[in-house]
This record gives C-alpha cells, sequence and structure tokens, in this order.
C-alpha cells in the first residue's frame, strides 16, 4: 500500500482533512484504516503512524460485528448512510459518535473504499442546547423585532397618511398661489434674498428662490431700490406694522402695480417680508387717459373763459361808455330845453312849449332806461357773494320806500314769515324791490290793493310767492314777460322800462332757481321764484 | 372880494361846460372859474405851467374835475394832485356822468372830497352845481396855500 499513488492520497487527504473538527477516515469494506484526519487520531487515541494498516475495530468499543456491517452497506450504496461508533476518552468514559460513511470508488475493478466522517454525540448535544438556547433568545429578540416592526408600519402608515394629506393641502395652496394673476414673493428683509416665488414671477421675471429680489424684479440697480417698502412694514418696536399699499412703474417691463406688502413670520421664524402685485397697467393707462382728456378740458376752459373775460371786458368797457356817453347827450338836451324854456320863454307859442316838454320827458325816459340797463347789466356781471340771510329783513328793506305810496292810495299788506335761505344780500332785495314795485304799479287802478308775500316749500326747494289782485295780464303772453324790454302794458298806463322782471329772473337764474308767473287779465298776478333750500 | 379864490372847472365836452357855467352863473358864486379842457391843462394850470405860467399864483377853492377827459383823465388829475405837496389840500369833487361803481371807490380811494353824478334833469343839475359852489367857494374854510412852488 506504501507506494507514490499512496503517498499522494496521504498527503491529499491530511491537505483536505487535517482542518476538519470532525473525524474523517479513509477504510476499506472490511475495516482496515487506510488514512485518518489529525481529529480522527485524536478520537481513536493511538498515534498517526501506526494507524493504517489495522483494523479500526482494535480502537473501538462498537462490537466489531456492528462496525463492519456498516462498512459493508456504505461500500455498496451511493448514499451517505449513518452510523454509530463508540470510543474509550482519556477518563476512560464512553464517548459516542455519529458517523456517516460514503463510498469510494477509486478504480473499476478494485475494491471500493469507505470515507468516515464522525463527530461527537456529546459535543453535538451540547452545541445542540447551546445552539437552542441561541435560537430561543433570537426569537425572543426576533419576536420583539416583529413588534417593533409592526408597530413602526403602523406609524409609517399613519404618517404616510398625514405626509399625504399635508402634501394635498400644500399642493392646493401652491395651485392657488401659482394661478394667481399676480407677483407673489417673499424675501429676507436684510439679505433681499428670496423665500418663495410663484409662477407668475418665474415666468415674467425668471425669478427663483435664493436670488436677490431687487436683481429679479428691477434692471439697472446696483443694490436694493430706493423706494424699498421695507422700513414701513415695521413699527418702532420691529414688529409687523399691518400692510402697506402702494404703486409703482417695473423698470424691467414699464408696468404698473398695485403693490400690498406686509411683514411676517416665516418658517424659521425670521421676520420677512411677503409682496402681492397686480398689473394695473391699463387701468392706469385709463387714469392716464383721464387725465390727459381733464388737462385738455381745463386747458380748453382756460381758453374759453379768457375768451370769455375778454367778452366781459368789451361788455363793460361798452357799459361805461353807455353809462357815461349816453347819457351827456340827453343830458343836454334837457340842459337846453330847460334854458330855451326859462331864457326864451316870450318866443315860445303854446305848441312850441308842449314840444319841448315832450323832448324833455323823451330824454328823460331814456336816461331812466339805461339806467335800467346798467343795472340789468351788473346784476349779471356782479360777484355773487353767498351767505345764509333773512329774506324777511331783505323784503322789508324793500317795502320802505313803498309803505307810504305818494298818491296816497290804500294797500293792504299781508306779508308772511319768510324762511332765510342762502344767497347775495343786495340782489335779492333787488328781487323783491322790483317785484313789490310790480305789483304796487299794477294795483294802481284798485280802490283797495291787496298784495300778499308767502313762502312754502316744494321738493327741497323754497317757493315764494307775490299775488297781487291788480290788472293781471294775458297768460298767452306770460313767455314774454321776463325778455329784457318786454312790456305787456301801454306806456302811458302802466310806466317802465320792461327789464325789473329781467332783471329778476337773471338775479334767481344766477342763484340756481327758477320764475315764472301765472295770471289773468283784470284778475290779478301771482309771481313764483325758487331758490334751493 | 378880490381874494375870492377862483373854481377850477375841468371839463372837455363844450356842452357840458356850457351848462354847468350856466349853472354856476345862475348860482350868483362871485368866485372867478377858471376852466381847463383836459387832465393836462389842469396840472398845467394848478402848477402855473405853460399857458398858465403868468396867472396869479394860488390853488384854486375848490377843483372840479370831469372823469372821461382827453389826455389824462379826471382820476389821473386827482392821484396826481394827491401826490404833490404843494397841491394835495386842494378840495377836488368829482363831477361825472359815470355811476360804475369802480370809478367812485376808486375816486374815494384817492382823496376826492366828493363824488357827483351828473342828473340828466338840468333842473338837478342846476341844484346839484350850486350846492358844489356854495360849498366848496363859500362855506368851506381852506387851509393856508400849502408849500411853495420851488418844492415842485
Amino acid at each position: 500500500m506504501v507506494d507514490e499513488a499512496g503517498t499522494m492520497l496521504a498527503e491529499l487527504f491530511s491537505a483536505l482533512c487535517d482542518p476538519w473538527p470532525d473525524a474523517c477516515f479513509l477504510l476499506t469494506h472490511d475495516g482496515v484504516l487506510v488514512e485518518a484526519n489529525q481529529a480522527g487520531v485524536r478520537m481513536l487515541g493511538g498515534a498517526s503512524h501506526e494507524l493504517p494498516g489495522r483494523p479500526i475495530t482494535d480502537f473501538v468499543i462498537t462490537p466489531a460485528e456492528m462496525v463492519l456491517r456498516h462498512l459493508v452497506v456504505c461500500s455498496r450504496n451511493r448514499q451517505q448512510i449513518p452510523g454509530l461508533l463508540s470510543c474509550r476518552g482519556k477518563d476512560g468514559q464512553e464517548i459516542k459518535y455519529r458517523c456517516f460513511g460514503q463510498r469510494i470508488q477509486r478504480k473499476s475493478d478494485a475494491a471500493p473504499l469507505v470515507f468516515l466522517r464522525c463527530s461527537s454525540f456529546q459535543s453535538a448535544g451540547s452545541k445542540f442546547t447551546t445552539l437552542n438556547q441561541q435560537l430561543e433568545k433570537q426569537q425572543e429578540i426576533q419576536r420583539q423585532l416583529l413588534e417593533e416592526r409592526d408597530q413602526l408600519q403602523i406609524e409609517m402608515a399613519e404618517r404616510a397618511r398625514a405626509e399625504e394629506v399635508t402634501k394635498a393641502s400644500h399642493e392646493r395652496l401652491l395651485t392657488v398661489l401659482n394661478g394667481l394673476d399676480a407677483i407673489v414673493y417673499v424675501a429676507d428683509m436684510k439679505t433681499y434674498e428670496l423665500l418663495f416665488v410663484n409662477n407668475f414671477v418665474k415666468e415674467h421675471f425668471g425669478g427663483a428662490v435664493g436670488q436677490l429680489c431687487w436683481k429679479v424684479m428691477q434692471t439697472g440697480q446696483e443694490g436694493p431700490c430706493s423706494f424699498c417698502s421695507n422700513d414701513k412694514l415695521l413699527d418702532g418696536t420691529g414688529n409687523p406694522a399691518g400692510i402697506y399699499c402702494w404703486e409703482f412703474q417695473n423698470t424691467i417691463n414699464g408696468r404698473w402695480y398695485d403693490v400690498r406688502d406686509r411683514a411676517l413670520q416665516w418658517v424659521d421664524g425670521r421676520i420677512v417680508r411677503l409682496e402681492i402685485a397686480s398689473d394695473v397697467t391699463e387701468r392706469k393707462q385709463a387714469e392716464e387717459e383721464i387725465k390727459r382728456l381733464n388737462a385738455d378740458l381745463e386747458q380748453r376752459v382756460v381758453e374759453r373763459t379768457t375768451q370769455l373775460e375778454a367778452a366781459n371786458q368789451e361788455l363793460e368797457a361798452f357799459c361805461y361808455s353807455v353809462s357815461h356817453d349816453l347819457r351827456a347827450p340827453l343830458r343836454h338836451i334837457d340842459g337846453y330845453v330847460d334854458l330855451m324854456v326859462s331864457r326864451c320863454r316870450a318866443d315860445l307859442s303854446e305848441k312850441g312849449l308842449h314840444y319841448l316838454d315832450t323832448i324833455a320827458a323823451s330824454a328823460c325816459q331814456m336816461g331812466v332806461l339805461i339806467d335800467d340797463l346798467l343795472q340789468f347789466s351788473r346784476t349779471g356781471r356782479a360777484e355773487m357773494v353767498q351767505k345764509s340771510m333773512s329774506m324777511n329783513q331783505a323784503l322789508q328793506e324793500a317795502l320802505i320806500p313803498l309803505k307810504t305810496p305818494a298818491d296816497g292810495r290804500t294797500i293792504e299788506w299781508v306779508i308772511g314769515d319768510l324762511p332765510s335761505v342762502r344767497g347775495d344780500y343786495a340782489l335779492l332785495r333787488q328781487v323783491w324791490v322790483n317785484l313789490l314795485d310790480n305789483a304796487v304799479k299794477y294795483t294802481r287802478t284798485r280802490e283797495v290793493a291787496r298784495i300778499e308775500v308767502s313762502a312754502s316749500e316744494d321738493n327741497g326747494k323754497i317757493v315764494f310767492v307775490v299775488a297781487d289782485n291788480g290788472v293781471g295780464f294775458d297768460m298767452q303772453y306770460a313767455g314774454k314777460l321776463f325778455g329784457v324790454f318786454q312790456r305787456l302794458h301801454a306806456l302811458e298806463d302802466f310806466e317802465g322800462t320792461g327789464i325789473g322782471l329781467a332783471t329778476v329772473q337773471r338775479i334767481i337764474t344766477r342763484h340756481g332757481g327758477r320764475v315764472w308767473a301765472e295770471a289773468e287779465l283784470n284778475r290779478g298776478a301771482r309771481f313764483y321764484f325758487t331758490l334751493p333750500k | 372880494m378880490s381874494d375870492l379864490k377862483p373854481i377850477l372847472l375841468a371839463e372837455d365836452n363844450p356842452s357840458d361846460l356850457e351848462l354847468t357855467l350856466e349853472a354856476l352863473a345862475d348860482n350868483n358864486l362871485a368866485n372867478r372859474v377858471a376852466v381847463v379842457r383836459d387832465g393836462v391843462e389842469a396840472l398845467e394850470y394848478l402848477r402855473c405851467e405853460g399857458e398858465f405860467s403868468q396867472r396869479k399864483r394860488g390853488n384854486p377853492a375848490v377843483a372840479i374835475l370831469d372823469i372821461k377827459m382827453p389826455r389824462m383823465d379826471g382820476i389821473e388829475v386827482l392821484r396826481a394832485i394827491r401826490a404833490d405837496a404843494a397841491l394835495k389840500t386842494i378840495p377836488v369833487v368829482m363831477l361825472t356822468s359815470s355811476r360804475e361803481e369802480h370809478d367812485l371807490i376808486r375816486s374815494y380811494e384817492l382823496g376826492s372830497n366828493a363824488y357827483v353824478v351828473k342828473p340828466v334833469k338840468f333842473s338837478e343839475f342846476i341844484d346839484a352845481v350850486r350846492h358844489i359852489g356854495v360849498f366848496w367857494a363859500m362855506i368851506n374854510e381852506l387851509p393856508p396855500d400849502g408849500v411853495p412852488e420851488h418844492e415842485r
């Protein structure tokens, strides 16, 4: 057996099996040992060099026939065949081994060998116990781990749900902010760094979180905006001071924005600036247009006013001329007629005297006409001083010269209480003078004249009435009543220039009121005028 | 009576002038009436200049001024009189056709002593002129003549 092939086999076996903790043997089917590894040598308790060639049965206490029968079975089967072996330990105690044998066929004609691997029952048993204990511990750990895992899974599911809810609401908010047709951003108030921008800012200004607000929103600036509203967003103590609204024209796109800024606490605790700015360019343009139109209009008003003032000045100059130049010849006519009558009376016939009387009367009438016309003109031009005034007083002043008529007539005055009004005292007194003069004049033919003055309220206006029982007039000529130089009666019956009522109308119209009259021929007249309350 | 001061009448309109002189004559005023036809002449008379350089020195008892006159109107004459130390004490009566309020106000503001609107009716006109003549030439006491002429 000790040949070259045997040596090789021995070396190979040793190399392969020595590191194993199990005892390994190579033996013939009739129990003769061929090789044993180091653990096998220890198991059998011999020396390595004396084992090969000796039957294994010499070293074990297991009955030989049992050992040999196992080896025969092993040598005949392809599978591993389990078996049992017992040896004496150093202290003389029996050590049981479980072993597995396996046929090794070297050459077809040679008898097969058996490879036997043995492991101590006892060590396996104690190992088993240890392993069992470890397993139980691990099972306990595993059970705890499983419990913890279940708990974690529950928590994770909850967290996932919560996150989903948060995410959904976050997305909803983002959708709203990004859907806004307005600039929305949040910036650090010290560094001007953008902390949030909505899509509008991204799309229109290319802005992104992390950039500086003034670099994104403005152009041509070396630093923060000179008009930055930051200092207006905080109160004296550095706390948010509420919303600050303003308008500005963007330097990049030239559009106008209505801006609402406020300071607020950001998620990390610092105070930041929130800006919401909506594009109001169209409105602004409309406003500009309105301003331009207004300026135009104002310009036109100024031009028109200048024209009117010029016309007024001309009119004034005209009136001055009328007042001065037109009166002079009248005075001369009257003067020379008077001189002629007084100095040359002897040369004049009765007829001549009558003609001269008529010339003098005409000159006088024309003087009155001129004076009335001037007064009418002045009521239109005079500056009105409007203040609260007593109509009772104005009326009483107008009544003074009428209370005691020169021709000894009887006049019954019925004067009601009149409310105070807002107006020009002198002009409104003139209204009473003219209306009462008329009433006295046109009741001249009545034995007892009755003149009533009263006031009432109608639709927020005060209506004043002067009613008389005089000769009245035909209503079909009522439209002519208030025209300049319009007269409804013959000059021989009732003197006058036809300017009094025109003056009344002009004054009342300037006060924002209205004048009208009602009458019936020979049944008196009622003159009404209104003034704002 | 020779030391009676004259009445200065400034009137451009010949008819008005004649009627005014008639009215003054009607009232038997002893004062001489010096007539000038516009504002420039009025000042020349008062300052004894031009054609009046030979006139007897002294201010008139009253200067009756029409407002509307050629070259220089009555209001300008009034202003010049009040600004002249030698003339400023002369009584001035504006006798005019103008009822314009602003003429009235300006006249008084400049120191006119009276403002009379010429009535259209001659009898009233005569009355008015008589009142002016009697009051200013006879009733009114004048201060001694102002500062000598070299101060002009």
